[in-house]
């Protein structure tokens, strides 16, 4: 790496590093992977700055690599427990493994803190795009016009995810409240 | 109306909330991480000038052999033409070998 680009890729991590991991922890739900999964992220901005157009901003680029990474980390992680939900059943004990762990997100004040875990447990249910919007919205705290720049998306699918996502949430909170 | 209520309270609790500091040791893990895979990210832009100036070493090769290809048929042709047009055929029937 030159010094040139360690310097600049320091400022960019720098700049970057706090909202990317806050990002990223709100899919992944666990601070190991979230750590995980920020080291890749900066690395891919890393190998692919040479390729940044900078037809979006750099931030609406970096935000849109840590939205996939995170969505690729969850498939992947999806996929590992069907298998694993799959093997246990040949298993001798037959003991399948469920990961019930609440997730408390290390920025929300104490008294929010059982409220907010119920609704990441929720938020994990939605589809993809309502979850993205979701998280963008209300935990970045983005705009409509920062997300559908993310999501190359148009305002309106923005603002109609964000509906949808909403209401999809209150009907999976009347089922368990 | 309680339930509601607890709806309400769920759905908002995202409110307020704060950014959270990233381990302070995750940039130097991320650099050897890139360092230890062992090359140098290259730049696509440099991938793909490597790959047309592989493509144009290729044209210029295959054009280079296919205009000695010509003239050597064109060659045997016209050696075929002098042959004939000046009557260089041997019709003695005494052979040279």
């Amino acid at each position: 790496m030159h010094t040139e680009q360690l310097l600049s890729f320091q400022e960019i991590y720098d700049t970057y590093k706090n909202k990317v991991f806050n990002t990223v922890i709100s899919y992944v739900q666990n601070t190991e992977d979230a750590e995980e999964v920020t080291q890749d992220v900066f690395i891919e901005v890393h190998r692919s700055s040479g390729s940044f157009q900078g037809k979006s901003s750099l931030s609406t680029w970096i935000y849109r690599i840590a939205v996939n990474k995170s969505l690729d980390h969850l498939k992947s992680k999806n996929r590992k427990k069907r298998f694993a939900f799959l093997t246990a059943l040949f298993d001798e004990d037959g003991a399948v493994k469920h990961d019930h762990s609440d997730f408390h997100h290390p920025g929300i004040a104490l008294e929010n803190k059982e409220n907010a875990a119920i609704l990441f447990r929720k938020i994990n249910e939605l589809p993809e795009n309502q979850k993205t919007a979701f998280i963008l919205s209300k935990v970045e705290g983005l705009s409509y016009h920062e997300i559908s720049e993310v999501m190359q998306l148009s305002n309106s699918s923005v603002e109609s995810l964000l509906v949808r996502a909403k209401q999809n949430l209150r009907i999976k909170l009347e089922k368990i409240l | 109306m309680d339930k509601n209520k607890k709806i309400e309270d769920v759905l908002n609790s995202l409110e307020g909330i704060k950014s959270t500091e990233a381990n302070p040791f995750l940039y130097n893990r991320i650099l050897s991480k890139i360092q230890a895979s062992g090359k140098e990210y290259t730049p696509a832009k440099i991938i793909w000038l490597a790959a047309a100036s592989f493509l144009l070493l290729l044209f210029l090769n295959i054009s280079a052999i296919r205009k000695a290809m010509i003239n050597k048929n064109g060659a045997v042709y016209q050696s075929e033409n002098t042959v004939s047009g000046y009557n260089l055929i041997n019709e003695n029937p005494i052979q040279y070998n």
